[in-house]
Formats: structure tokens, C-alpha cells, sequence
């Protein structure tokens, strides 16, 4: 018959057992808060080009992305593109970045010019009101109106122009940029542009080959460069990286070390408080190797019920930082928590070694001296 | 009691030693969060603080520079110049966008001036010209050198291969890095008339009342609007304050969570290790409120030492990171420290709640029974 030692060495102090796996839990949850921030960023950074309606962008030559780029595309290319393309419908949108002043809160986001008799460039989510048809009107995400105080039906001022709120929009709120919508002429105006629009879209018929269109559209138009949406988005995420990776990676790693720390913690405070009954085993002829096992596990199932708590927590946490600031986006991943549990491992192996060499010192007379 | 408390909390200073560590863990997060927006918003405007001009012309309802867009009349330059009490002004063309260096695009301010212009140009070079010609290019330094480019190497930017002339310094940030191109080239670039301008920058005569220039130039130029320099950078940086503010609440919650259960777990055990003696001193008439200032006394000796070396651990590792990576300025500010002080206080309070009730509830009878 074998004593589940480890099983009644856990139970037996419920209460501290309760703070560990909690620490534990807490730790690994704040890891899975920055990763499921870092994959929300990336999700809504390409939420307009991903429901652009477009089979391809013509951008600026050397303009690969829409964050953060200033594309400048000579409007009148249109027939010449929509010639070199084949394409069966065509379309331009402005984009530019300017700053969503309202009151004492300045919000960067991200002004959409378009077409609203084409099927381009617009919201593809209407939380309220209608689709702008005249040139001072305009569309604001959700979460920026609330921020901001507007509703709809308000006059606001953009870039020193007065425009109406006809409509509140979803799926546009982000962290870095939320999306507004004026029409092409609109934006145009405000932005003192001539004759230039940001980029063409095309769409190509059923059975198009893109890429032989892509190579149709740059031999023949200078000055341009074709691309599709999947194509944009990637070189968004990857400007998007130089910019978010190296902070975000720093506090995960600062996250991890926290976690270590607090397994480490509960490990070592477990041993030596302990170590009375951990001389009994030695006395009565346990190995260091089997002490160092049952010290592993001990560790290793509070790092699991950490583990499995944590990626609770996390969910809990990522719905309720949601639910109090709409501009983020937390996406924890199944991958997530994979990599998550790993570490957790790992930190786990970290953790153990000094309490197992806290173990190996014990002196097993111990048993016989009180 | 406060002797007592010490000595409990010195009993085992291995395990002092890692809670402590949770702590300063904790509290080096919060700090390090808080230092990397600090640090943007420094970077953010380093343009702006190393340039003279006092006066800054926009596009009416632009108030920032960053993420934002300002296009001015190719006249405004000219009319800027002769209002009264105006010494010399230049026009800025701005863009933002990718720097193709080949093995990586780096998201970058993009600026232009005239190459006779007063101001708008690099304010520290590490080599070369800092006025490019119409296919050159200025990128920081410290940027060319982490991609392994130097003097006479290309970049593209908008499609647009450029020779890289010199390599300006202090100019590299996350987000935040400053290029600048030949102004000619840039218009082309962006399909604009060679004269306009983005921003113009302004610097009033020697004597002259900076609101009485402003007050003309508002008037020369009505479709502008005009900033004075430091409003204009207290916009930029209240900007990206606000940006930061909500992830770094929310973040530094979640800290402050690990932070409070790591105290309670070492107070927690401690008190549990020492119940006979508190038992015994509850027995010889020690009142409970003794025995909570005691636990008490150990959550904030703990908290506070981790507090101490969390922030000399978030300056070490501002300095750390700074060196190592020269774009990201991790900038800790003595105020936020003096205001989280309190929060850390609340915290710990919270945390000891357990191992108080835990005191409270210990039997004194427990010392006579042998257990």
C-alpha cells in the first residue's frame, strides 16, 4: 500500500494552498493577458483591409501596408488600372492618420474616404443609424463615440470641418487606431489632396488568374505597385512587430520571472515547512532521488492547478478589461495557452531546484532530537 | 511587537529573500509599463524640443504631430514670413511610413525641409551631410548600425531607392525614429505642389512678443491654426499619455494581484509557522491588536523592501534595456513612485487580511495541549 504523500503534503495547509496555486494562477495569467494583447492588436490592426471587399490594392510604388503609410495614388489611373486588371468593378478610398480630438480626449484613428455607391471601403458592421450619402457626414466607431460623448445625430468638427454623426460603427474599435468614415469627397477636401486618392481597389471576375493581373497592372502603370489584401495585411503585421514586439517581450519575460518566482516561493516555504516530516522519510531510508520526486510533484501540481486556474483567470480578466475598455482586444489562442503551459513547465523546473536542494540538506536526526 | 515581527520576518531569509523577489517583480512591471509610454511620449517629441522655432503653423484642426495629418497652401510659407516680428521660418514637409532597409521595414517619421532653410534639419550628426540631395537619405545612426547599413548604402522609402548621407543621432525610437529626405523629392512623392508644407515652423525676432507674432501670423494665414512650441508638444505627449493610460491601468492590476498574493502567501506562512508563539503570547494576556500590528508590521517590512528593490530594479533595468536597445527609452519617474506608494499600502493591507484572520482565530490553549 503506498501513502499518497504528495497528494496529503498539498491538502494539509488548504489555506496556503489556496495563496500558491492563486499566485501561481495569477502569474501565468498576466503572461496570457500580454500574448492575448499582442494577438488582439495584430487581429484588429487588419480588420478594414481583411473586409475591404477587394481582390487588389494599388498602392504607391513602395507602400506594401496601410498602417501607418501615406499612399498617393493619381485618381485618374482609374480606367488604365481597371483596363490592366480586368477587373469587373473598381473603387478608391482615402486613408489617413489624424488625431480624433473631442473635448479634453485625443484619439489617433484612422479617417476612411469612400465611395458609398460602391461596394468598397465602407463599414461592414452598422451598430446604428445608416451609410453616409452626403459630404458632411460621418460614420464613428462605437467605442470612440461613447469615449467622446457623441451620439448620433451630434455635428463634431474633423481636420476644422463640421460633419454629422449618422452612425455608429462595430468591429472598428482598436487600441491603436479606431476607424471613422467620411465620403471620398469629404476626405479628400479635408485633406487638401488634388487629384490623388490612396489606393485603387479592383475586383477581379470569378476565374481571374491575380497574380498574372498583379503583373499586368506594374508593367504597365509606373509609379504603382498591385497587391492583395492578404498581402497588405502581412506587411502591416510585420510594421506592426517593429513597433509592439520588443516592450511586449520585455514584460513577458519579466511576467515569466514573476512566475518562477512565486512557484519557487510556494516550493521552498512547502519544503521547509515540512522538513520535520521530510527527515522521518529520510530516516526511515528514503532516497534523495525519491524526496526529489515527490518534490517535483508537489510542484508540479500546484503549477497545474496554477495552470489550470491561470488560463481561467485570464479569460476572465481578458472579458472583464473588454467589458471597461472596448479599445482592446484580448485573443487568447488554444496555441496561447499551449506555450503558456510550457513555460509553465519550464518555470516549474526553475522553481523546484532550490527547494530540492533545501531537501538534500536535511538532516534526518532531526526526527529524534524534539 | 515590532522586534518580534523582524525577527519572525528574518527567521528564514531565503524564503524573505523570494518574497521580497515577488514584489520587487511586481512592482518593476508596473514601473517598467509606465516607463515605456513615459518614454515614448519623450521620443515623440524630440523633433519638436530640438528645433528653435517657437511657433508652430498647422492645418486647421490639427493640434500633433503624430499619427496625424497637416497639409498647408504652397503660399503659407511666404506669408508666414512677412508678418511683423517674424525672424525666420521654414516649411516642414511630413510623412510617416515604412523605411524599406531590406532585411526589415521600420516604421518611421519622415521629414523634409529645404536645404537653405534656418531650421527643420538634424540637430546631432554621428556622420556625414545633413542636408540630403534629391535621391539621399538621413536615418539615425544607432538604426543603421543595428541593420548593419552605414554611409553609401540604400534604403527605399515609397518605392524610391536613396543613398544614405549621413547618420544623424539621438533620432531612434519605437515607433518614434526620425528620416529625413530631400523636400523636392518628398512632394513628388506625395503628389503635392514643391512649396507646400505640412507644419511651418516660426522663430520670432529677438524682442518680439511671442503672442503678438502669433496673433499675426493667425491673421496672415487664417486657414492655419498656430501653436506655440510648448503647447504643441503638450499635445503630442497628453496624446499618447491617454493611449497608454487604460493598458497600463489595466496591466498594472493584474500586477498589483500577484503582487498582493505573494505577500499573503509569505505572511500567510510565516504567521502559520509561528502560531505557537503567538498562541503562547496570546496565553500570557498579549492582546489581539498586539498580535495584528505584529503581522501587520511583517506585510509592510516585506512590502516595503520589495517595494525599495523593485524600484532600484526598474531603474537597472531601464538603464539595461537602454543600452541594449538604444530605441526604447524606459523613462521612470519619481512622481509615480510617490503615487504608488499608497496603492502598494492598500494592497498589502488587503493581503495580510488572512493571515490576521488566521491570528485572530488561534486558541491559546493550544500551548498546553502539545500540538
Amino acid at each position: 500500500m503506498t501513502v499518497p504523500i504528495a497528494r496529503r503534503n498539498l491538502m494539509h495547509e488548504k489555506g496556503r494552498l489556496a495563496l500558491s496555486v492563486a499566485g501561481i494562477a495569477a502569474a501565468l495569467a498576466l503572461i496570457l493577458l500580454l500574448l492575448g494583447f499582442r494577438s488582439g492588436i495584430y487581429a484588429t490592426l487588419t480588420a478594414f483591409v481583411d473586409n475591404l471587399g477587394a481582390d487588389l490594392i494599388v498602392a504607391q510604388s513602395g507602400v506594401q501596408g496601410m498602417f501607418a503609410s501615406d499612399s498617393a495614388v493619381p485618381r485618374d489611373l482609374h480606367d488604365e488600372a481597371v483596363a490592366a486588371a480586368g477587373a469587373r468593378e473598381a473603387g478608391h478610398i482615402v486613408v489617413a492618420d489624424i488625431i480624433f480630438t473631442a473635448g479634453e480626449t485625443k484619439t489617433p484613428v484612422l479617417l476612411v474616404g469612400y465611395e458609398p455607391d460602391t461596394p468598397f471601403g465602407a463599414p461592414w458592421n452598422l451598430g446604428a443609424g445608416r451609410a453616409v450619402t452626403a459630404d458632411d457626414e460621418i460614420l464613428l466607431d462605437t467605442w470612440l463615440a461613447q469615449r467622446a460623448d457623441i451620439a448620433v445625430g451630434d455635428r463634431i468638427e474633423v481636420l476644422g470641418r463640421t460633419f454629422q454623426v449618422v452612425g455608429l460603427t462595430r468591429e472598428t474599435t482598436s487600441w491603436m487606431s479606431p476607424y471613422i468614415f467620411v465620403s471620398l469627397e469629404a476626405a479628400t477636401t479635408a485633406l487638401h489632396l488634388n487629384n490623388v486618392v490612396s489606393y485603387h481597389l479592383l475586383r477581379l471576375p470569378a476565374m481571374a488568374d491575380p497574380d498574372q493581373a498583379i503583373a499586368t497592372i506594374e508593367a504597365t502603370l509606373s509609379g504603382v505597385d498591385a497587391l492583395t489584401p492578404e498581402e497588405v495585411a502581412a506587411a502591416d503585421r510585420r510594421v506592426l512587430a517593429t513597433v509592439m514586439d520588443t516592450p511586449l517581450n520585455v514584460m513577458i519575460v519579466i511576467g515569466a520571472v514573476i512566475g518562477v518566482a512565486v512557484i519557487g516561493l510556494t516550493a521552498y516555504t512547502a519544503i521547509v515547512d515540512g522538513r520535520r516530516e521530510y527527515g522521518v522519510l529520510k530516516a526511515v531510508g528514503a532516497s534523495g532521488r525519491h524526496l526529489t520526486w515527490l518534490v517535483l510533484r508537489e510542484t508540479a501540481y500546484r503549477a497545474l492547478f496554477g495552470f489550470l486556474l491561470g488560463v481561467g483567470l485570464a479569460n476572465l480578466f481578458a472579458a472583464l478589461i473588454m467589458a471597461v475598455w472596448p479599445q482592446f482586444t484580448i485573443v487568447i489562442h488554444p496555441g496561447t495557452v499551449v506555450r503558456a503551459g510550457a513555460l509553465a513547465l519550464l518555470m516549474t523546473a526553475v522553481a523546484a531546484w532550490l527547494p530540492v536542494r533545501r531537501l538534500h540538506g536535511i538532516d534526518p536526526a532531526l526526527v529524534f532530537k524534539e | 511587537m515590532l522586534r518580534f515581527a523582524w525577527r519572525n520576518l528574518l527567521h528564514d531569509r531565503t524564503r524573505l529573500l523570494v518574497s521580497t523577489g515577488g514584489v520587487a517583480l511586481a512592482v518593476l512591471l508596473i514601473f517598467f509599463m509606465g516607463g515605456v509610454f513615459a518614454g515614448s511620449e519623450e521620443h515623440a517629441v524630440a523633433y519638436m524640443k530640438n528645433q528653435p522655432a517657437t511657433l508652430w503653423l498647422m492645418q486647421e484642426g490639427v493640434e500633433n504631430l503624430h499619427m496625424s495629418s497637416s497639409l498647408l497652401p504652397a503660399d503659407t510659407l511666404a506669408q508666414a514670413r512677412q508678418v511683423e516680428g517674424v525672424a525666420e521660418a521654414a516649411g516642414l514637409l511630413y510623412a510617416s511610413g515604412a523605411v524599406d532597409l531590406g532585411a526589415e521595414q521600420v516604421y518611421s517619421y519622415i521629414f523634409a525641409v529645404d536645404e537653405d532653410a534656418p531650421f527643420g534639419h538634424p540637430w546631432q550628426m554621428a556622420d556625414g551631410d545633413p542636408r540630403p540631395g534629391l535621391d539621399e537619405v538621413v536615418v539615425d545612426g544607432d538604426l543603421a548600425h543595428r541593420y548593419g547599413l552605414g554611409l553609401g548604402d540604400t534604403v527605399n522609402i515609397l518605392g524610391y531607392e536613396l543613398t544614405i548621407a549621413g547618420l544623424s543621432a539621438e533620432t531612434f525610437g519605437i515607433a518614434t525614429s526620425i528620416t529625413w529626405v530631400n523636400k523636392e523629392a518628398l512632394a513628388v512623392l506625395m503628389g503635392i505642389p514643391a512649396g507646400a508644407a505640412s507644419y511651418v515652423l516660426v522663430q520670432p525676432a529677438s524682442g518680439a512678443e511671442v503672442e503678438m507674432v502669433a496673433a499675426g501670423l493667425r491673421e496672415a494665414v487664417p486657414e492655419a491654426n498656430v501653436m506655440t512650441r510648448r503647447a504643441f508638444i503638450a499635445s503630442d505627449q497628453e496624446m499618447i499619455r491617454q493611449m497608454g493610460a487604460d493598458i497600463i491601468r489595466a496591466m498594472t492590476v493584474v500586477a498589483y494581484v500577484v503582487g498582493m498574493l505573494v505577500i499573503g502567501l509569505t505572511i500567510y506562512t510565516a504567521t502559520v509557522e509561528r502560531a505557537r508563539e503567538y498562541a503562547v503570547l496570546k496565553a500570557i494576556g498579549a492582546h489581539s491588536g498586539h498580535l495584528l500590528r505584529a503581522v501587520f508590521a511583517q506585510a509592510m517590512a516585506s512590502t516595503g523592501l520589495g517595494f525599495i528593490a523593485g524600484i532600484i530594479l526598474a531603474y537597472v533595468a531601464a538603464a539595461l534595456v537602454g543600452r541594449l536597445l538604444p530605441e526604447m527609452l524606459v523613462l521612470i519617474r519619481p512622481a509615480e513612485i510617490v503615487r504608488q506608494a499608497p496603492v502598494l499600502l492598500l494592497v498589502t493591507a488587503v493581503a495580510s487580511l488572512l493571515p490576521l484572520a488566521r491570528v485572530l482565530r488561534l486558541d491559546p490553549l493550544v500551548v498546553f495541549s502539545g500540538t
